[in-house]
């Protein structure tokens, strides 16, 4: 084990990046992600299965729901987030640079929440507008960790996938 | 006791819609989501929300401890839960008993060594997502296929992704 920064063995993320550089099989393996998602069979509440991990997203009682566990669109802010800090520590550990702390808070605004209820067909039931905020505790140049952000921003997949326009192609199966 | 329907109380569900509908307020406080996350050392970060925390992780390949899924496998199951939601409450508004509900989320990246650093063309974002449904119930088939389309272009979650949204960032260093 060599040096680690931020709870990241350094050497071994070199190694990972020299991997993805050369091994096309493993770039393929890392570019496609997939979940499935499971109705319990009863009101608002879904588990989800990605790999070996499983968790539950349910509706607030505001919505109708028994409350489980998050939404889908805390989970798609949540995501944001997550994606946003994994690049920061990533891009940060590779320059060597210690963070001491890191918080991310986000907020979504929804552009009109009556047409995912029926009740309206004017705008759309997306995320508009979402305002993501880092908070950075690290002993280093002011201007460089606003670098390493504005890079983390860039090259966010999450960050990437909700601002631009993705396909999403559909196919149903009906069983009898 | 009134009908229920796909587990779901009808009358109780029409009462929360006609409340919205009427309040302003109400829709503008389920327009605004928040969520605050805190990392926790190495690829691991803990999401607040509410009365919940999720956790999320990277995999051992890619330099996590995998505790949890991923930010991008988090993104997909959002989007599978948020189709599935308005599934089942437009298919219990209309009356139709679902039995069973299975969806299988496929989304491929663009170019992922953009995410890396190592590459500057393309975008490290999802480029097309497959969604494999699977419905058990009595309905029929068109009836079924013409609800799941309008459930689809009804959620929040596919019309984020599909239409993009601005992002505003900023930073505070301590």
């Amino acid at each position: 084990m060599g040096k680690v920064i931020n709870g990241l063995d350094v050497e071994s993320l070199k190694s990972l990046i020299e991997e993805a550089k050369k091994n096309q099989e493993f770039v393929q393996k890392i570019n496609k992600w997939y979940a499935r998602v499971r109705w319990a069979g009863s009101g608002f509440t879904f588990n989800s299965y990605v790999r070996n991990h499983s968790f539950t997203i349910s509706e607030p009682s505001e919505l109708g729901g028994p409350d489980k566990g998050p939404n889908a669109v805390e989970y798609v802010i949540s995501a944001l987030g997550a994606c946003y800090s994994t690049g920061f520590i990533l891009n940060a550990t590779k320059r060597g640079i210690s963070i001491k702390n890191l918080e991310v808070a986000i907020e979504g605004e929804i552009d009109n929440i009556l047409v995912f209820l029926g009740l309206s067909n004017e705008g759309h039931p997306g995320y508009r507008k979402i305002i993501a905020k880092a908070y950075v505790e690290a002993d280093c140049d002011e201007k460089l960790v606003k670098e390493i952000w504005e890079e983390t921003v860039r090259t966010s997949p999450v960050g990437n996938t909700l601002a631009r326009n993705v396909e999403i192609v559909p196919q149903i199966s009906l069983i009898k | 006791m009134s009908q229920k329907i796909n587990g779901v109380d009808l009358n109780g569900l029409n009462q929360i819609l006609n409340e919205i509908s009427k309040e302003k307020d109400k829709a503008k406080e389920l327009s605004l989501w928040r969520v605050r996350l805190r990392w926790l050392g190495g690829f691991k970060t803990r999401a607040y929300m509410r009365r919940h925390s999720i956790d999320i992780d990277e995999p051992a390949d890619l330099a996590g401890i995998d505790t949890a899924q991923n930010a991008v496998e988090t993104l997909l199951a959002s989007l599978g839960a948020c189709i599935a939601t308005t599934f089942i409450l437009f298919a219990t508004s209309k009356g139709i008993k679902i039995e069973n509900l299975e969806l299988a989320i496929e989304g491929q990246l663009d170019n992922v060594l953009v995410f890396l650093g190592l590459e500057k063309e393309g975008n490290p974002g999802f480029k097309s997502i497959e969604i494999l449904a699977y419905i058990r119930t009595e309905a029929e088939q068109k009836v079924i296929e013409d609800l799941f389309i309008e459930a689809m272009k009804s959620s929040p979650v596919f019309n984020t992704l599909t239409r993009g949204a601005q992002i505003n960032h900023k930073i505070k260093i301590f």
